[in-house]
């Protein structure tokens, strides 16, 4: 009797269910266009950076262009290797994205892996991130050739807030050091929050870092702009100089940025780029998305295909070199045939 | 006042706020219990679901569903021995032994009780203390989280059961299991083999899946004939007197929930590890042994975890920054409904402030009325027979770890972590230093090496450092006492 | 400090000397590789944990063999205590499930691992392992994959 019960409770569930789940499968039936069913997204950072920030920013703006939905997976690991492994070894059918950041161009040369955007197509370079160098108020330091002429006044005892190799920090860290005598004691952090913090709370001296990140710490006055690390005044800091102004030689390395963008496997069908590419300029010319941008202390680059290739092929040639040059490297910029700025 | 009291209300007048809040709480709390869907993931895709909304309903929505999150994660540590999120990991050490013992209903009461507790103590701190408490957890150095870490790892003297080698094993094999991958602070690659999958590590969820889901399936298979303990479903709420009696413990273990939440880079997980030394520390006697099915490592888990919360708030709030990964996710929200989030948020967008705490307080008391109803049901899983339950836990420990980033290999990990678990278990190793180590062993290696930076690898200097500031005096003096103790204990 | 009178007239469990044995090589082969990281190049070099780490195995994976040799084993065979012939069956077919996930995907490996297991351990017959099976399924599936848009793996064995 209590057996029976359970047999026929099972049944009705399972008729309820298997009901529900062809409806849903009927609804996703193939047809013959791209796309004909739901797109994956891949997430080189972990939830709550800012390439994923990015990521989820622009994807409700693409979804209506494409009439289906992109589902966004944060896959992190190896500085952001694994997943461009990952989407690579995908079938180049558009179905799966790469939303990252600008990391896989210096794999090479830090050793990682030898996957980096050569070998995809640019849907979207959405745009980029503007440095700035911050200090605290409690030091003494105004401008950055204040903070410069202290640090060769007292080498190795200014720390320098980090976030590893390859980061922004770090490079633009290489870019002062490629002024000449530049000893600061780096102090790597895991991303900009965690260094900013460390800023605030004075373990740190300076702090190369994202404006994102860093936009309303300056605003309040927790924290200094020493520099813009670009080549004119951006207009959201109006008073703090580009660093060009003491330092014009910096002009070789400009514009640099962190950038993020949207990429499929190389391989893929001409009319999934076309499609893809139209759908995410349409997405990238908001202007909701615009001034979600520029709040985010970025500049819209939406560029794709061929223009987003040669500024890729000029941020890595400048960035790996630089690196190089700083000895930050494993394997030497030649060796994948990357040519000196 | 008055204003602030409105802006705390918003949320309570308005039935489509109050409705979106409670939503997020019930759906919060299946997304906890469920392992592989951790809060994280379900606020990232509430990011691109509330696009269109306004943002007060976005985050009314998210912060339900992140109170309702970390409680529910104690569903599944307490009835099936997995923990649903990294931070019931502690949850499971006594509440799975009550669940074994017949008393999941009773531990079900108890932890929603106690997650309210805590909840609350989380809020009325975030509320009364927030400026406070950011401008403190600022002060801590790279040592001092080193420190609080050192303190955490000492737990592993209370949770080796019969041998403290073992248990010093297990945590070391912990911490070697997390510093596979590359370093964070060098790109250097640790344990990889050259194999770019290892690059990323092991997911410590799939880990934790593993030792403790998969491994107890194997040791239930040795029992496959015992029929399921008869759950006494009689008696589900704790008594007043009850909770009276643990309330200054409640009320301790909530602080310390609080400010660990607060901590950048310290959430729940870390919170509830704290609160269950702590616990285990000043309690003479318990009702039952540790990791026996004692009331008060479920409570200190419990409260901690969910006053970590309010604690994860209070830097998001005040300073713009993320108090752990949710928050983190919530700021990046903000950043797209067109809000600023730093320092300056409390003067220019005032009602934020109040508002969250006023959705927040909802959805605490939300988990006290979800939370308390349909635990009969609930407890009826662990009623069911085992043929069928041990399959079907292994299915969904299969698909939670593959939820986590659509990995396979995270699968094979999970799968190993389970095997080796087993055997550990069988010849009288504990399981639960090992996810000790695996949580803590990160957080040692750089803020460990983060101090050793900025001291200039200047061993002398290193050290003075420790006792030259007042929070890290106090935190060494803690490890002295407790490393003390420990050895005093184990010699009478 | 370690050593309690009560452990040391224990009798071990079939294997509990093999196994502490394998924890120490495991333990000597972690150690060569965390030297192997960066040795003992600075105070904060990346191996300088994972060394500490291995250092404690080590050292306590041998007092435990040293604790463990000496004892005498109970009257049960290895396969009896650890691995009867129900959990080698249960483990090996959950394995094969796990190897087979990414080939024949999430609805049809799971399928049949459930279907298997339950018919095997429950013993009620094949109709309540299938409506079992197929419910599971259907709940697991509609909540990770159509409420939370979790991708699951998908058959990828005609492709």
């Amino acid at each position: 009797m209590k057996k029976s019960k359970l047999v026929l409770w099972l049944l009705l569930t399972s008729v309820t269910v298997s009901g529900a789940a062809f409806v849903h499968f009927t609804l996703e039936s193939p047809t013959t266009n791209y796309p004909t069913r739901n797109i994956q997204g891949i997430i080189m950072w972990g939830a709550g950076g800012a390439t994923d920030t990015m990521s989820r920013a622009i994807t409700p703006y693409v979804e209506p262009q494409l009439n289906k939905e992109i589902v966004l997976i944060n896959r992190s690991g190896g500085a952001g290797a694994i997943s461009t492994k990952y989407v690579h070894n995908k079938k180049p059918d558009g179905y799966t994205l790469l939303y990252g950041a600008e990391n896989p161009q210096l794999h090479g040369v830090l050793g990682l892996s030898d996957i980096d955007y050569s070998e995809f197509y640019a849907v979207n370079v959405l745009a980029r991130g503007i440095s700035v160098i911050v200090s605290h108020p409690d030091q003494p330091w105004r401008s950055l050739k204040e903070l410069m002429d202290d640090v060769k006044a007292r080498p190795k005892e200014i720390k320098m807030g980090s976030t590893g190799p390859g980061g922004l920090p770090y490079v633009v860290g290489a870019m002062l050091g490629s002024e000449g005598a530049f000893e600061v004691i780096p102090v790597p952090f895991d991303g900009d929050g965690p260094a900013i913090t460390a800023l605030l709370g004075g373990h740190v001296d300076f702090l190369p870092s994202g404006f994102t990140a860093t936009a309303e710490h300056i605003r309040s006055g927790r924290l200094i702009a020493l520099a813009v690390v670009n080549d004119k005044e951006i207009s959201l800091l109006p008073s703090v100089p580009p660093i060009t102004l003491d330092y014009p030689s910096f002009k070789k390395f400009l514009p640099w940025g962190p950038f993020y963008g949207v990429f499929i496997n190389k391989q893929a069908p001409r009319n999934v780029k076309e499609t893809l590419t139209k759908a995410f300029h349409h997405g990238a010319s908001n202007p909701q998305f615009i001034r979600f941008v520029n709040d985010f202390g970025a500049i819209p680059m939406n560029i794709s295909g061929q223009e987003a290739d040669e500024f890729l092929r000029k941020w890595q040639s400048v960035t790996t070199w630089l690196l190089h040059d700083a000895g930050a490297t494993k394997k030497s910029p030649t060796i994948f045939e990357i040519p000196r700025p | 006042m008055s204003q602030a009291f409105e802006y705390f209300s918003m949320g309570w007048v308005d039935p489509y706020l109050f409705f979106l809040t409670a939503l997020g709480t019930f759906a919060g709390i299946y997304v906890g219990a469920i392992p592989g869907l951790s809060v994280t993931m379900a606020v990232s895709i509430l990011i691109s679901f509330t696009f269109a909304w306004d943002v007060n309903e976005a985050l009314a929505l998210m912060a339900g569903v992140f109170m309702g999150g970390v409680y529910g994660g104690s569903r599944t540590a307490i009835l099936l021995n997995i923990p649903g999120a990294p931070s019931a990991v502690v949850t499971a050490l006594d509440g799975y032994p009550l669940a074994k013992r017949g008393e999941a209903g009773s531990a079900i009461g108890l932890s929603t009780v106690m997650s309210f507790i805590g909840g609350l103590i989380g809020i009325i701190t975030l509320m009364i203390a927030a400026p406070i408490i950011s401008e403190f957890t600022l002060m801590f150095a790279p040592r001092d989280y080193f420190l609080l870490a050192i303190l955490g790892l000492l737990l592993v003297g209370a949770l080796s059961g019969e041998s403290l080698a073992k248990g010093i094993f297990c945590a070391a094999l912990g911490v070697t299991l997390g510093m596979i991958g590359l370093d964070p602070l060098t790109a250097e690659e640790r344990f990889t083999f050259g194999n770019l999958e290892l690059t990323g590590g092991v997911p410590y969820i799939a880990a934790m899946i593993g030792f403790f889901g998969i491994a107890e399936v194997f040791v239930q298979l040795h029992h496959l004939d015992i029929k399921p303990i008869r759950q006494n479903l009689e008696k589900i709420l704790p008594s007043w007197k009850l909770v009276k009696k643990y309330l200054p413990l409640s009320l301790q273990t909530s602080g310390i929930g609080v400010i660990v939440g607060a901590l950048p880079g310290t959430g729940g997980d870390i919170a509830s590890l704290l609160a269950y030394d702590h616990a285990k520390r000043i309690t003479k006697d318990p009702s039952v042994p540790f990791g026996e099915g004692a009331y008060e490592g479920l409570i200190a888990a419990e409260t901690a975890n969910n006053a970590a919360v309010g604690g994860a708030y209070i830097p998001m709030l005040t300073l713009g920054m993320p108090g752990d990964a949710v928050t983190a996710v919530m700021i990046g929200a903000l950043f797209i409904h067109g809000i600023q989030p730093g320092p300056l948020m409390l003067t220019e967008t005032p009602h934020l402030f109040w508002f969250t705490v006023g959705n927040l307080t909802l959805a605490n008391l939300c988990i006290l009325i979800f939370g308390l109803t349909g635990i009969k049901l609930f407890s009826k899983i662990v009623q069911c027979p085992k043929g069928i339950l041990l399959p079907i836990i292994v299915v969904l420990s299969v698909v939670g770890t593959y939820a986590i980033q659509n990995s396979v290999v995270d699968i094979y990990w999970m799968f190993g972590c389970g095997v080796l678990g087993y055997f550990l278990k069988m010849y009288g190793y504990q399981v639960a230093p090992i996810i000790l180590g695996i949580i803590l062993g990160p957080m040692i290696d750089v803020s460990y090496r983060r101090a050793a930076l900025s001291v200039q690898n200047d061993i002398g200097l290193f050290f003075w450092e420790f006792l030259s500031n007042p929070i890290s005096l106090i935190l060494t003096a803690s490890v002295f006492l407790i490393l003390l103790n420990q050895f005093r204990n184990r010699k009478t | 400090m370690t050593s309690q009178p009560k452990s040391t007239k224990r009798t071990q469990i079939p294997g509990e000397l093999v196994f502490a044995c394998l924890l120490l090589s495991l333990s000597l082969l972690i150690a060569f590789y965390a030297l192997s990281i960066s040795g003992f190049s600075s105070m904060s070099s990346p191996g300088s944990i994972p060394m500490l780490a291995a250092l404690f195995m080590l050292v306590s994976s041998l007092i435990t063999v040293i604790k463990t040799t000496g004892t005498t084993t109970k009257n049960s065979t290895f396969i009896t205590r650890l691995t009867p012939p129900i959990l080698l069956f249960f483990a090996s077919i959950s394995l094969t499930y796990i190897l087979v996930i990414d080939q024949l995907g999430f609805l049809i490996s799971s399928g049949l691992f459930l279907f298997a297991s339950i018919l095997a351990l429950y013993r009620q017959g094949p109709s309540i392992a299938m409506l079992v099976s197929i419910n599971t399924l259907a709940i697991i599936y509609i909540i990770f994959r159509l409420i939370f848009k979790v991708i699951l793996p998908e058959a990828n064995l005609w492709e």
